[in-house]
C-alpha cells in the first residue's frame, strides 16, 4: 500500500483560492512569466489578496522580474511555509527557487511531479486568487495544476506566429478533453488589436488582452512596479473579467 | 513547524480514507518518513499525536501508530553507483532545502563516482502511509 499524503494536503490548501488562473502556452518565449507577474502585481494592487506561483520548476524566473533575492529572502515556516509577501503589496510569492537557490535543477519528470506536490502541499496562502506561471508546453507542471486544482481557469498566451497558433490549437483540445475551460487568451507581441481579434476569433478565446512590443520591458525587470506599469494598459479586460470573479 | 504540515497530512489522509469507508476506527497506521525530509522525530511524533486526538473528537478512533524513518539511498543514472546520504556532505543549508523539498537534493548532491546530478531518489524521500488498517 502507498497512500501520498500529500494529495489529500493539496486538496484542502487549493480549497481556499476562489478562483486558480495558470498562466499556459504551448510555446516557450512567449510571455507567460512577464504577464504572471504583471497581472498578479496589478490585481493586489486593486486590493485582490492574489498568490502568485512559480511552476517553472526546473527554470524558475518569476523572482527575477519581481526582483525577490532568493538567497537573503525566505519564506516563513509555520505549519507548513508561508509565501513571501512583496515588499509593501498584499503580494504573496512562492517558488522552488527560494530552495535551489539561483542553480539549474536537473530533474526528471518524476522529480518535477514530486516537487510540484510538495511545494503545493506545504505552502499556505492566505490570498483568493492564484495565478501561476508555468513552463511551456502541457507536461507535469501543467498536468498536475490542471488535475490537482479544483476548476481550473487557464488563461492562454500566444504570439501572432502561425507556429504559435497552431500548437494552441491543438492544445485547447487537451484542456477541452480534462474538461478545463480557459478563462481567456491574451496575444503578446502583436503590432495591431485588429490581429489579435482575429486570433481569438479562430481559437474561439475570449481576448483578455492585446500587448504589443514594449521597449521598454528589458529595463523593468527586477522593478515590478515598472513592469506593472507597462503592461496594466493592455490588459484592463483581463483584469476586469478577473476581478468580477473574485468579487463575486 | 514543517513536522506539523506533514503530521496534518497525515491525519487529513486518516480522516477521508475513513469516511470514505464508513469506518470509525482505524486499529492500525504505517507511515513512513524518509530521511530526507530531515524532521525533528520528536516534534513529528509530537505533532502525530495531538492531531490524532483532535481526529477522536471528530469521532474517528486511531489505535496505533508506527513510525518508520528510511534511510535514503541514491542511485546514479549514469554509472549505476548507489550511495547513501552519510556517503556525501551536505551543509546545514542545504540539509534546510532539502528538508521543504527533497528533489532539491538533485542540485547540492552528486554522485560520488562520476560527478552526476543526474540519479535517482531510490529510497527515503517523503513522508507516504505505508498501512491502513480498519477496525
Ligand atoms: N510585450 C513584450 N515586449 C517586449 N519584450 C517582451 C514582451 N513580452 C515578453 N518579452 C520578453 O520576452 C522574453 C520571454 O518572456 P517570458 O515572459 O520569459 O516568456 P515565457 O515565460 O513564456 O517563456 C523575456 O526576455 C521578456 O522580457
Ligand atoms: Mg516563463
Ligand atoms: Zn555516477
Amino acid at each position: 500500500m502507498f497512500i501520498d499524503p500529500r494529495l489529500y494536503a493539496i486538496k484542502r490548501r487549493l480549497a481556499v483560492f476562489r478562483l486558480i488562473v495558470p498562466i499556459v502556452s504551448p510555446k516557450g518565449g512567449v510571455g507567460k512569466s512577464v504577464i504572471a507577474a504583471a497581472l498578479s502585481l496589478s490585481l493586489a494592487l486593486k486590493g485582490v489578496r492574489v498568490g502568485l506561483l512559480d511552476l517553472d520548476i526546473t527554470n524558475p524566473c518569476s523572482h527575477l522580474l519581481l526582483g525577490i533575492d532568493v538567497e537573503t529572502t525566505k519564506p516563513i515556516e509555520d505549519r507548513g511555509i508561508r509565501p513571501v509577501k512583496l515588499g509593501s503589496t498584499e503580494l504573496e510569492f512562492m517558488s522552488i527557487a527560494f530552495y535551489s537557490g539561483n542553480k539549474t535543477l536537473p530533474l526528471r519528470g518524476t522529480d518535477i511531479d514530486n516537487a510540484i506536490k510538495e511545494v503545493l502541499s506545504i505552502t499556505q496562502w492566505s490570498a483568493s486568487l492564484l495565478i501561476i506561471d508555468t513552463p511551456p508546453g502541457f507536461s507535469d507542471e501543467v498536468l498536475d495544476i490542471i488535475s490537482l486544482a479544483p476548476n481550473p481557469r487557464p488563461i492562454i498566451v500566444t504570439t501572432p506566429s502561425v507556429l504559435s497558433i497552431e500548437t494552441v490549437k491543438r492544445s485547447l483540445e487537451v484542456l477541452s478533453n480534462e474538461g478545463v475551460k480557459p478563462l481567456g487568451l491574451i496575444v503578446n507581441l502583436s503590432h495591431s488589436v485588429d490581429l489579435c481579434l482575429q486570433i481569438s476569433q479562430v481559437l474561439s478565446l475570449e481576448l483578455l488582452a492585446c500587448i504589443p512590443w514594449l521597449t521598454n520591458l528589458e529595463k523593468a525587470v527586477g522593478k515590478p512596479l515598472a513592469l506593472k506599469d507597462l503592461l496594466e494598459p493592455y490588459m484592463t479586460k483581463a483584469i476586469e473579467t478577473i476581478l468580477r470573479i473574485v468579487e463575486r | 513547524m514543517h513536522e506539523w504540515a506533514l503530521a496534518e497530512a497525515i491525519t487529513v489522509t486518516i480522516e477521508y480514507e475513513a469516511r470514505k469507508r464508513g469506518s470509525r476506527t482505524i486499529e492500525l497506521v504505517e507511515v513512513v518518513v524518509g530521511e530526507l525530509q530531515s524532521i525533528d522525530r520528536e516534534v513529528f511524533e509530537f505533532a502525530l499525536k495531538e492531531l490524532i486526538a483532535s481526529l477522536r473528537e471528530r469521532g474517528i478512533d486511531v489505535r496505533k501508530v508506527d513510525i518508520e524513518f528510511e534511510e535514503a539511498k541514491f542511485k546514479c543514472f549514469r554509472c549505476g553507483y548507489q550511495w547513501n546520504l552519510s556517503e556525501v556532505g551536505i551543509s546545514e543549508h542545504e540539509r534546510e532545502a532539502i528538508h521543504f523539498i527533497p528533489d532539491v537534493a538533485k542540485v547540492y548532491i552528486r554522485c560520488p563516482k562520476c560527478g552526476s546530478h543526474d540519479f535517482e531518489i531510490v529510497a527515503g524521500r517523503g513522508v507516504y502511509i505505508k498501512r491502513l488498517e480498519f477496525g
